[in-house]
């Protein structure tokens, strides 16, 4: 009688069958075993429940029947106890989420790793006040999946919701944040699924893009490789455009160089890829133009980010080649490895100072400077050039990536690693006027044909579903079939 | 179009789907049908409705050629290649006031209809049983109670990332004609998991899943071709469900409204 009554419907969770495990041991301690069970059941072990004798007694009569329940030479004991997982951390992440996305419908939902200072970020703000602007009644969910701030939310258009998804699944396994986001889209049903720099967005795509596709167009942005310690490339691009590209509508690219590259390298069917280039949000010079370096300009400027990509050790080598030329260098320094020597040869040099960080290149461009040098291994479309181009400030950089979508062949040093190059062009630069007036007239007519916002905006346009949605968009409350 | 020969009135109709189980069949039908006569043997009739969908030639002949079909059965035969509707093609041709769904290649405990019916006959409100125990064979062993939803263990938050009960259930006819069972397509649409979906979208109705105690499905982990594994290895999710509405509160969600 107590087997039965401890092993039936009082047993319902871990912690009452433990309750009833040490009921049952104590009843056996003091009466012996209870005289209705057939056979004692195994005691306890570690707080694993036997298996019930009357299951036993089911599984006795079945085995008959099914020779599988307990093949020759085995016993009850091949059975382990199995406890059905109650996990509630990603069902509270939800819930957060929930409450903070709320049962309004959005027509967007931009997966983004974070709105901060950079240009990818930049992207993402272009897309959200394109998105704004072609439609007044688009909702747009910005939804940051990585656990870092994001200082750059207020630039936000106001049909923007930004959602910190990283900051809210911090303690929670990468695997259970993918489950949580698909759970998020699936019930969101939003018409457009931007992944902008965001790995839980493209391991979403990559696990469940065909369930995804079902009710939302999705689109991916990548602008360019990254490059491990021994220059193979690496990221996005690498990792996900074979397995997503089914499941992809379009992959935007601020430039034409990258998806020549991945077509050709992994494989992926080259229509695959929409070319955009950024546009320029900066006031663009009007005519007529003149540098802003004066007759007698003697330095260099060099602002960026001082890590491997941006080559600090080619700038170092550069300026040692230059000893009569003044280098200004803003950055923080962001490296390890071969690149810190870099920045410590730089440090060495007495024509070169760091100023450290800077917010805006207007601050720090002055009219003696000759040149905007612009060294690096690997690009998208550096934005600053934009920036540069607009201060009136010849530039001097390298034909990679999409710099050569912006700027004239002619006016790039062809190899990257070319030190000897960009000396000479530095040094033509230095001593031409003329030289400095024709490249920055080049520049601000780049900026004009090809960086105006009407032009961003209409190629956005252009793209099928992607913007001025016209769809009546479903509630995200309503309840419907699959 | 369903097929059948015998006329009395069932009180538990019990639908088993069939699709491609083979000669695993005929041990399923045998302890199906032995449940069948226990609870014949207290008088209660049970109308076994046997749904072939799609099913292979092997399948099929192994179904209707059945030493311990009697004629009272009710065979379905449908084309829909869909769990979820085939059950639902069950559901259409059932009499019964009950209704439960076994798969073609299970076994059941013997008292399992029975006492399903009793514990039935115990519940107010809208309710869904599922077996107390499940007993896990073939390809790995292992025993587990199932999850009552009025217990202490449930909680409702869980069900983002884990389908408590197995597909196995009963209740009353007029629930699964109220709430029927939503074709995924795995394969055409990354959707799966039908009966996750459905008893997601049970709860989320105010129905709640309880257990039909001292009952046990004995489980048939196949080393290959389960439904279910296709539905895990195509890393298929559910489709949308209004438990899972944006905006909703969500709690351990016992004695949902």
């Amino acid at each position: 009688m107590l087997e039965r009554w401890t092993h039936n419907r009082w047993v319902r969770n871990r912690y009452t069958r433990r309750l009833a495990n040490w009921a049952r041991r104590a009843y056996r301690l003091l009466f012996g075993p209870d005289p209705v069970a057939p056979q004692a059941a195994a005691p306890a072990q570690d707080g694993v429940p036997p298996m019930p004798l009357w299951l036993q007694e089911e599984m006795l009569k079945l085995a008959a029947m099914e020779p599988e329940l307990l093949p020759p030479g085995t016993d009850l004991n091949r059975y382990a106890f199995y406890t059905v997982p109650m996990d509630v951390r990603p069902g509270d992440l939800y819930s957060a989420l929930s409450d903070q996305i709320g049962a309004q419908a959005y027509t967007h939902a931009l997966l983004v790793p974070w709105l901060k200072t950079g240009g990818a970020d930049r992207g993402i703000l272009y897309h959200a006040r394109a998105i704004a602007e072609a439609d007044p009644a688009a909702r747009i969910l910005v939804l940051a999946t990585e656990d870092s701030p994001s200082p750059w939310a207020s630039r936000l258009p106001s049909q923007a919701t930004l959602v910190e998804f990283g900051r809210l699944a911090a303690t929670l396994e990468f695997n259970l944040q993918v489950a949580v986001m698909v759970r998020v889209l699936v019930q969101l049903r939003a018409p457009v699924i931007h992944i902008i720099n965001s790995r839980v967005g493209w391991e979403v795509v990559q696990r469940h893009g065909l369930a995804l596709k079902q009710h939302s167009r999705l689109l991916a942005s990548i602008y360019c490789d990254d490059y491990d310690e021994r220059m193979n490339p690496v990221g996005y691009a690498r990792d996900y455009l074979r397995y997503c590209y089914p499941y992809l509508a379009t992959v935007i690219c601020d430039n034409s160089r990258y998806p020549q590259i991945w077509s050709r390298e992994l494989g992926v069917p080259a229509s695959l890829f929409t070319v955009i280039p950024f546009p320029y949000d900066g006031l663009i010079p009007t005519l007529p133009i003149t540098p802003i370096s004066a007759p007698d300009a003697g330095r260099v400027l060099w602002a960026g980010r001082l890590d491997r990509q941006k080559r600090p050790d080619l700038l170092a080598a550069i300026a040692a080649a230059m000893p009569s030329v003044h280098f200004d260098v803003y950055g923080a320094p962001v490296m390890s490895g071969v690149a810190a020597q870099g920045l410590d040869l730089l440090r060495s040099l007495q024509n070169v100072t760091l100023h450290g960080e800077f917010k805006r290149l207007e601050e720090v461009v002055t009219s003696q400077h000759f040149a905007y040098l612009h060294t690096t291994a690997w690009e998208g479309t550096p934005t600053i050039l934009f920036d540069v181009a607009a201060a009136r400030l010849p530039i001097c950089a390298p034909a990679v990536g999409g710099i050569v979508d912006f700027l004239p062949e002619s006016d790039l040093v062809p190899n990257p690693e070319d030190i000897a190059g960009f000396v000479r062009e530095l040094e033509a630069l230095r001593d031409s006027a003329q030289a400095r007036q024709q490249r920055v007239e080049r520049q601000r007519e780049s900026l004009d044909r090809q960086r105006q916002w009407p032009a961003f905006s209409a190629r956005l346009r252009q793209l099928d579903d992607y913007v001025g949605l016209e769809r009546v968009i479903q509630p995200a409350t309503e309840v419907s079939k699959a | 179009m369903p097929r059948e020969q015998g006329m009395s009135l069932p009180v538990l109709s019990a639908i088993v789907t069939f699709h491609g189980e083979g000669i695993l069949a005929h041990t399923s039908l045998r302890s199906y049908a032995l449940s069948r006569n226990i609870a014949r043997g207290e008088g209660i009739e049970v109308q076994l409705v046997l749904v072939l969908d799609r099913a292979d030639e092997q399948t099929r002949a192994f179904v209707l050629n059945h030493p311990d079909l009697d004629g009272s059965e009710t065979v379905v035969e449908t084309q829909v290649g869909d769990l979820a509707l085939a059950r639902n093609a069950g559901v259409a041709a059932c009499r019964g006031k009950y209704i439960c769904t076994l798969d073609g290649d299970d076994l059941i405990s013997t008292g399992y209809f029975l006492k399903h019916l009793k514990e039935a006959g115990q519940l107010e409100g809208r309710f869904i049983l599922h077996p107390e125990m499940v007993l896990s064979f073939g390809m790995y062993s292992a025993y587990n109670w199932q999850v009552d939803q009025a217990g202490g263990y449930y909680d409702e938050r869980a069900l983002l990332a884990v389908n408590p009960w197995i597909s196995a259930s009963f209740s009353t006819r007029e629930l699964y004609e109220a709430i029927p069972y939503v074709a995924c397509y795995p394969k055409q649409t990354g959707f799966g998991y039908e009966d996750w979906y459905w008893n997601s979208e049970t709860i989320a109705r105010g129905v709640m899943h309880r257990l039909a105690w001292g009952t046990a499905y004995f489980y048939r982990r196949k080393w290959y071709g389960s439904l279910n594994e296709a539905s895990h290895t195509m890393k298929t999710v559910i489709p949308r469900t209004s438990l899972f509405a944006l905006g909703r509160r969500s709690d351990k969600g016992q004695g949902h409204a």
